[in-house]
């Protein structure tokens, strides 16, 4: 049964889809979609929009929202040596984890190594700086700017070269940040639901996290509504226990309150109490600001409920963010027990 | 010889700087078909030595490192994270670094150099605040992982049009592999020397390994094949990719050997560059001039970027280059000591 999961996440997170560029992400999730039910649409800003028929009709629209987007780069200048240039969109990958790593630039994926001087011709003074990530020369072995132009153009986006990979009983690779709410997602979908449920899968969530949330509210006027998301797991030795948010392996997280909004405490409450009789892992975010779009879910013209589910992820701001299996397991499974209360919830 | 295939398998194999055993057993391999006898020294140096068939010919050593940077475990740190130390990398590269550990037992598990997290910064991490994530638990990564167990990039080698090579360890596996080229060349060719070939361990800690078994072999000429700083954009003054070898003028390299690689370069017009440093080479030549009673020394250099980076990059073409100019020397070698003593 989990297996599902993790071939939906190697499938997502193996397409390049830059913020706002996700055409290749949303092609697959729609073929997906397809398969398992005749609702479907994206609107008019590229988000897709799914409902799937359960056993009954809920008293109010489910809504089941996540994204399809992931960090990345795009070239901005071509130089006459056939070096790149690129911007980070949102400057959200810390560029300490971008020097000397691998680009896929452009939908063939060319390939590009992000240079920095080699340390012997660095003095020692300017050895302890990182440059900004825009000064940086991407190398993709053009010999000119015309021939550099053969290959990529200004206006390409750029992902890092890291394919999801297994790491110990974890996984590793780009897209997990912004993908693994998307693989849960396209799971339960493909389940026997309890009720009717719409699933939103949102784009720019790295750009602007509350621009999917307020169209899908808007859109869906949701009774109950689940985010399916990623929160750093911050669970290294430099960070004393009382500051770590949440750890890998401790299981689904829980987030209390979002921004401007406070999650269903009942809800919450229940889930935990499910989940610790099957066995199953939870934690409670421990942060006191979470960038989301939790308030947006409960903006719609009547209001609504909203819990948020999310799989910890180390190094959320790396070129290659790690997600333990286990962890994706117990968000899918709570999200599905959630879903199966849905009723309780609307009242 | 598919040169190519044979440089990449070399990027790939694993010899982190004083724990080179694997890459030695690799460069072995491919370097036993081309010489009369082969062998791992006591000091972990890959040796093959093609005899010429003259009682008391002149010796000719050809050095390459095969060791290369990278890191080491150092300790646990807790929750299944370990410490780190390193050989030469540059370690504003490691934070996000994928990499492969080389266990006690054999394995090798895949792991990734972390800076930990938050807020991005432009301060370089320090050292003591990078540490090895292998996504095992506690039990299991402290079961596993033990100090000293080597850490190397995770960064398969790929090519690129115009036959450059990304990957780790060109610096110095590229000059080894323009060897086996060479002597690949030499099959069948009557010689006036010994050609001794040394794929050399532990350089870039500066370990004595490469000047130990010079002083056991006694060469009349050691000749370091090793890598120097191709132009970039940051690097203007760098040496040019298709352009060939490097030839030392600098203090290491015996002028008579200059002087003849430049006039072999030019009668068989192999592609070559000048190249000019005011300091001591640190290659191993630089140890191995001082060894005994001294032994004179050359020195010729294969362009590469972003040496002791995860992806270095070489360009096939200058390799190609490099060992038919090495190949020419090789030929031409009749000792120094007889006639110019």
């Amino acid at each position: 049964m989990m297996n599902g999961i993790f071939e939906q996440l190697y499938a997502l997170c193996n397409r390049d889809g830059v913020t706002n560029f996700e055409d290749d992400v949303r092609e697959y999730i729609l073929s997906k979609a397809h398969s398992c039910t005749d609702t479907v649409f994206c609107d008019s800003v590229g988000n897709v929009f799914v409902c799937k028929k359960g056993a009954c009709e809920p008293k109010r629209p489910i809504l089941v929202l996540t994204n399809m987007d992931e960090p990345g780069f795009m070239v901005k200048e071509i130089t006459s040596d056939g070096y790149l240039h690129v911007v980070a969109i949102d400057d959200y990958i810390d560029v300490r984890t971008v020097l000397g790593k691998k680009l896929w630039i452009g939908r063939n994926r060319v390939p590009g190594v992000v240079a920095l001087k080699a340390i012997h011709l660095t003095p020692k003074s300017a050895r302890g700086s990182i440059p900004d990530i825009d000064s940086l020369n991407v190398d993709i072995g053009a010999a000119n700017r015309e021939d550099a132009e053969k290959r990529v153009k200004c206006g390409d986006t750029a992902v890092p070269a890291y394919a999801l990979t297994e790491m110990g009983d974890c996984l590793r690779g780009k897209g997990l940040t912004g993908r693994t709410g998307a693989a849960i997602a396209l799971r339960l979908m493909q389940d026997e639901l309890p009720y009717d449920t719409w699933f939103a899968f949102i784009k720019k969530s790295v750009l602007t996290p509350h621009f999917g949330g307020v169209l899908a509210a808007r859109r869906i006027d949701p009774g109950f509504s689940i985010l399916l998301n990623c929160h750093e797991a911050n669970d290294m030795p430099n960070i004393p226990e009382e500051k770590r948010m949440v750890t890998l392996r401790g299981g689904a997280a829980l987030a209390l309150k979002g921004t401007s909004v406070c999650y269903n405490r009942q809800i919450n409450r229940g889930l935990v109490a499910w989940a610790a009789e099957q066995g199953i892992p939870t934690q409670y975010i421990q942060a006191d600001r979470i960038r989301d779009a939790g308030q947006d879910l409960t903006a719609g013209a009547s209001g609504g409920e909203a819990i948020a589910l999310s799989v910890p992820v180390r190094y959320v701001n790396s070129m290659s963010p790690v997600a333990c299996k286990r962890d994706i397991e117990a968000v899918y499974l709570l999200a599905q027990q959630a879903l199966r209360k849905a009723g309780e919830i609307l009242g | 010889m598919d040169i190519t295939a044979i440089y990449k398998e070399l990027s790939r194999s694993a010899g982190l700087s004083c724990r080179e055993r694997s890459a030695a057993e690799t460069c072995l391999a491919l370097l036993r078909p081309l010489v009369d006898a082969a062998e791992i020294d006591a000091w972990g140096n890959v040796i093959g030595i093609k005899r010429c068939g003259i009682s008391n010919a002149p010796v000719l050593m050809f050095d390459a490192h095969i060791d290369q940077v990278g890191f080491y475990v150092t300790g646990p740190a807790g929750n299944g994270f370990f410490h780190i130390g390193e050989t030469g990398m540059d370690m504003r590269l490691a934070p996000g670094l994928p990499v492969r550990v080389f266990t006690r037992d054999g394995q090798e598990l895949p792991g990734m150099i972390t800076c930990g997290t938050g807020e991005p910064s432009d301060k370089a991490v320090p050292g003591d605040k990078l540490y090895l994530d292998t996504g095992l638990s506690e039990a299991e990564a402290e079961r596993l992982i033990h100090k000293d167990d080597p850490i190397l990039c995770d960064c398969p080698p790929y090519e690129l049009p115009g036959g450059l090579i990304y990957g780790p360890a060109a610096d110095d596996r590229a000059c080894f592999a323009a060897l086996l080229l060479m002597m690949e060349k030499l099959k069948g060719q009557k010689l006036a020397a010994d050609i001794v070939i040394q794929g050399a361990c532990r350089e870039e800690v500066g370990g004595p390994s490469a000047g130990n078994s010079a002083e056991r072999i006694k060469p009349d000429l050691f000749f370091a094949v090793d890598v120097c700083h191709a132009k970039t954009p940051d690097n203007p003054g760098g040496e040019e990719f298709y352009k060939g070898p490097a030839i030392a003028r600098q203090g290491t390299s015996d002028p008579r050997v200059t002087k003849r690689l430049f006039e072999l370069a030019e009668k068989y017009e192999i592609s070559h560059q000048e190249y000019v440093i005011s300091y001591i080479s640190g290659t191993n030549a630089g140890e191995v001039q001082i060894k005994g009673k001294g032994y004179p020394c050359g020195v010729v250099s294969l362009p590469i970027r972003y040496m002791h980076a995860p992806y270095e990059v070489c360009c096939m073409e200058d390799l190609v280059s490099l060992s038919e100019l090495l190949y020419r020397f090789a030929c031409d070698f009749h000792g120094f000591g007889k006639e110019n003593a």
